[in-house]
């Protein structure tokens, strides 16, 4: 046999393969259960809009807030980081390395139950604060590591080049490293933003308020309540509507930082 | 009259390794100053502590009778007067040619876009690339963008100009554009100090040549004298490799 026409065999039998698994996953399922419990129309149009006025507008809220702020808390530790002085450096490591380690869910216990038992004292905005406080902190743990990655792939010859015009250090890094780290560490960064948009889910273990649910612990109370999983189901279309065009978006512009190499 | 720069008794350390021994030179306002040597002869240190992108280990660096290794010194006021050239241009790729030259005046000098912008374009016919000015730099072939660089430098308006090898990273056909640029630079009186192998350049603009060998000045004077009658056999050894 040639080898090509061994191939062809090969990948068809592969075809065939995936087909037959798709066809009696599609037998074996019980069509009517899952339409009664996982696409009932009824339940869905007694969580619609809420779902996404109170759900979803929480979870793009919560990540916004806690993406800003870890954005803001990484470029000081990168700085910090890529510091001649030792104790920032060291201070520094030792934050990234100690959030990172840990899992997300502890950060938020602690911050949302430990530190107010321990300084006699809560973060601002109560427990929900206290939970966003904890997703700041830990994203910037792993953003700040990206972005100090970035700054230091911009070559020293472009420092060296604003430093002998005049340019200032500040000056220096605002409009001659940063700009040119930005597109670096863009895609690391929009991943960042995905991870943390899922975390949003665990800020309901701090407890939150009226209206104040993002769409996880939305959706868990009303399958509570319904006995029913199609809240679930409408959350989990609503998360991939926001993720799929960011991770999208990351391809593209690995593409594109790829190609202007 | 004070001296543009000068350089006495300058040591650089890296480490252990000491990299200038104990340097002492002169360049006169206006004056052309070629600095040539082996690979590693601490040209490019020497080049870099006299706008202190190099820290000296000791000694005194004076431009236009300042000490810029006082700490009090106004670096960033000292460096706007300094322009630099590099040999791998070190342009801004994320600006067009004329941000490139008119960022540092706008930021550091405070002059407005369109004061700015007319310097620039002086400077940019000045080189020969006024046409370019909406490019950016890595559409520009390598002797382009070292004239761009020069022009950048320029558009500060310096007192005086350092030159690091400006035409290594160059293509051989590239590099005569360069080189005339740097000519009518000398021919207008800029105080210029150059590190080169160019040694047609030398001989035939510069008023004083250098040779440094191993952290020292092993010989300077005329460049005549120097590259016809080298008085060190290193010299001669260098020149014999390079001529
Ligand atoms: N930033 C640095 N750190 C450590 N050693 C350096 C550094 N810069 C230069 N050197 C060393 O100093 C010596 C002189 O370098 P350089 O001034 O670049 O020589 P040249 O320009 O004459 O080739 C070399 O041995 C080089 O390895
Ligand atoms: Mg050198």
């Amino acid at each position: 046999m040639k080898r090509s026409t061994q191939r062809r065999l090969r990948h068809g039998a592969l075809y065939a393969l995936f087909v037959a698994a798709v066809v009696t996953l599609v037998l074996i399922a019980d069509w009517k259960a899952i339409r009664t419990n996982f696409l009932d129309r009824e339940i869905f149009d007694e969580i619609w809009p809420d779902i996404f006025l109170e759900g979803a507008k929480n979870t793009v809220l919560y990540t916004a807030i806690a993406f800003t702020g870890g954005l803001v808390v990484a470029f000081a530790l990168a700085l910090m980081k890529l510091s001649p002085i030792g104790p920032y450096r060291w201070a520094a490591t030792v934050f990234i390395e100690f959030f990172r380690g840990l899992p997300v869910l502890i950060v938020i216990i602690m911050f949302a139950f430990a530190i107010p038992i321990a300084f006699g004292a809560a973060l601002p905005g109560e427990a929900r604060g206290a939970a966003i406080t904890a997703l700041i902190v830990v994203s910037a743990a792993y953003m700040a590591e990206t972005i100090r990655a970035g700054i230091q792939a911009v070559p020293q010859g472009q420092v060296e080049a604003a430093r002998s015009l005049g340019m200032s250090e500040t000056r220096t890094m605002f409009t001659v490293v940063l700009p040119q780290a930005v597109r670096i560490i863009i895609p690391p960064l929009t991943n960042e933003f995905v991870l943390l948009l899922k975390d949003t889910s665990l800020i309901q273990v701090a407890g939150v308020g009226l209206g104040q649910k993002e769409l996880t612990n939305f959706s868990s109370d009303a399958l509570n309540t319904t006995s029913n999983a199609t809240p679930l189901i409408a959350a989990a279309v609503l998360y991939l509507v926001i993720t799929l065009p960011l991770t999208q978006l990351v391809a593209y512009l690995e593409r594109r930082t790829k190609k202007a190499r | 009259m004070t001296a543009a720069i000068e350089v006495r008794d300058l040591h650089k350390s890296f480490g252990d390794n000491e990299v200038l021994k104990g340097i002492d030179f002169t360049v006169e306002d206006g004056q052309v100053v070629c600095v040539i040597g082996p690979s590693g002869s601490g040209k490019s240190t020497l080049l870099r502590c006299v706008n202190r992108l190099e820290e000296p280990t000791s000694g005194i660096v004076l431009v236009e009778g300042t000490d810029i290794t006082d700490p009090e010194v106004d670096l960033d006021a000292v460096r706007s007067r300094i322009g630099m050239v590099f040999q791998s241009f070190n342009l801004f790729p994320h600006m067009t040619v004329l941000d490139n030259l008119t960022i540092a005046q706008r930021r550091v000098k405070k002059r407005t876009k369109a004061a700015a912008e007319v310097v620039a374009r002086t400077n940019l016919e000045k080189v020969g690339l006024s046409e370019k000015s909406e490019a950016y730099p890595a559409h520009l072939s390598g002797g382009q963008q070292q004239r761009v660089a020069i022009a950048r430098a320029l558009s500060m308006d310096p007192d005086m100009m350092l030159f690091d090898e400006p035409t290594s990273a160059l293509d051989p056909e590239l590099v005569g554009d360069v080189l005339d640029v740097m000519r009518q630079l000398a021919s207008e009186g800029m105080t210029m100090m150059v590190v080169t192998h160019e040694m047609g350049f030398a001989r035939e603009v510069g008023d004083k040549l250098v040779f440094m060998d191993d952290g020292v000045i092993l010989e300077e004077g005329a460049p005549r004298d120097v590259l016809g009658n080298p008085q060190h056999e290193r010299t001669r050894a260098f020149l014999s490799k390079v001529l």
